[in-house]
């Protein structure tokens, strides 16, 4: 039978790797591409990777401009290839994808799958077009989400803006449209370690069919099981706890697998 | 160490498995090149995406008569995911087209109540009371390898099949005929299990 996936999410920032709280304080932790060496040697089953720097086009150019463009500075995109030569599970790259052509640019550098947000909220086509291109597997996409008296509702712009939208309307609608996954984070829970919102995950699961990974919120081993076990959730990643405990990926199988959960030895 | 083709389609990130086969010290030629293709003893068709947008690929780019050339010159051929669809004779995914004919058989939809696609880790058992296809050599019956698909090959010949997986069903997890071979999980991110198969393949006496 299909295990239950647990996968470490490395967040990276200007060119480094960073933890985060609530989606607003970062902080430095460590080598963007050593993490993802040492990673992917553990017994995780896949790696994501999200770029939360400001996008250098945020900051600089203008749409009409004629001045093209080329590298820039804090570019997860042109680490990509060394990390991904070392990279022997899969691999999903997300942050700051605007277009098919930032998509194609990932796939080709060495991304196994890309994860979109705030562009495919704006423009649901993107889902469409780019997984008739690439493929449905190789599209993901995330979810940001907060609890309001109405239910939880849909945040985009990392984490800035509130759309009116509720979580079940919008799952519906990416899985109309050709997506592979759904990555469902909670800001509430981000960096706070009290546990992933089961409640959150429990309505993401009823409202699509496709694959859902769980974020945010996970500070203990038995987080990752309760999860599972109160909602069937498909994958349950994290980021902090794999960058500060050792062994992280052991204990928490361990405990899955203790609470009656199949997982990869 | 001979060299291995990759085939590109121009459907999938041949990165990663130009990447595997390099940690495993193989050197390796991309391309859509119909004459390297139809010469190269060692040849691996990765892809992903759907089964009719490969099978065009492969008529437009004349890869499909390169590749049943190779074939009838003893090549060892090894299809990943949709590539390893590919090698059947027709699949309904995108509307009917017709597949390399290499194994006979047919790709339709997991027949399944569970989420599709199938997505993650899941083991693979050896078919009892057949040998083990020599790309398992080392790795035991029941590993788990790296699935992303909602179509499966389904097979005429049962002697064809050399690994079963289950997802709420049992669909056909790998194929072997003569030295065509095909997996439908993803031995290049399947970790220390799929990189010991890509060894295997790479190992195949071309003689």
């Amino acid at each position: 039978m299909l295990k239950t996936r647990v996968i470490p999410v490395l967040l990276y920032k200007d060119n480094q790797l960073v933890r985060s709280e609530n989606f607003s304080s970062h902080s430095y932790i460590g080598d963007a591409l050593h993490e993802v060496i040492r990673l992917s040697q553990w017994g995780v089953d896949e790696l994501i990777y999200l770029d939360i720097s400001s996008s250098y086009s945020d900051c600089f150019a203008r749409s009409d401009s004629k001045h093209k463009l080329t590298s820039e500075p804090s570019d997860l995109v042109s680490i990509l290839p060394a990390v991904s030569k070392h990279c022997f599970i899969p691999l999903t790259v997300g942050g700051n994808i605007r277009n098919v052509d930032d998509i194609q640019r990932r796939l080709m550098a060495g991304a196994d799958k890309v994860s979109i947000n705030s562009a495919a909220f704006k423009n649901p086509d993107f889902i469409t077009r780019a997984s008739a291109l690439f493929g449905s597997q190789c599209i993901v996409v995330a979810v940001d989400a907060i609890v309001t008296d109405c239910g939880f509702e849909v945040v985009i712009d990392k984490g800035k803006t509130k759309t009116g939208t509720m979580l079940a309307d919008w799952c519906n609608e990416i899985e109309s449209r050709g997506a592979g996954e759904i990555l469902i984070q909670s800001i509430d829970r981000d960096g706070t370690g009290i546990g992933y919102d089961v409640n959150m995950i429990e309505r993401a699961m009823q409202s699509t069919s496709l694959p859902v990974i769980a974020l945010g919120g996970a500070g203990k081993y038995s987080d990752f099981s309760e999860a599972v076990n109160q909602t069937d959730v498909s994958a349950v990643a994290a980021a902090n706890i794999f960058h500060f405990k050792e062994m992280a990926d052991r204990h928490i199988k361990r405990e899955m697998l203790n609470s009656g959960i199949l997982v990869r030895a | 160490m001979e060299t291995i083709v990759v085939v590109d389609l121009g459907l999938s990130n041949v990165k990663s498995v130009k990447n595997a086969l390099h940690h495993l010290g193989y050197a390796v030629v991309v391309t859509n090149n119909q004459n390297t293709v139809a010469s190269s003893p060692k040849i691996i068709l990765p892809g992903v995406g759907s089964f009719a947008q490969g099978a065009a690929r492969l008529k437009d780019l004349g890869l499909d008569k390169a590749i049943n050339s190779a074939a009838n010159s003893s090549a060892h051929i090894l299809g990943i995911c949709l590539g390893m669809q590919l090698l059947a004779s027709s699949g309904s995914e995108g509307g009917k087209s017709e597949g390399l004919g290499l194994i006979d058989g047919s790709v339709d939809q997991l027949n399944t109540q569970a989420r599709l696609p199938h997505v993650g880790w899941n083991s693979v058992e050896y078919p009892r009371n057949t040998q083990v296809c020599p790309l398992y050599n080392g790795i035991p019956s029941n590993s788990d390898f790296y699935f992303t698909h909602s179509f499966a090959i389904t097979c005429s010949l049962s002697q064809c099949i050399t690994g079963l997986c289950d997802y709420n069903g049992t669909f056909i997890a790998s194929v072997a005929k003569g030295r065509t071979y095909g997996v439908q999980f993803h031995p290049e991110k399947s970790q220390k299990h799929g990189l010991t198969m890509l060894k295997n393949f790479g190992e195949l006496s071309t003689c």
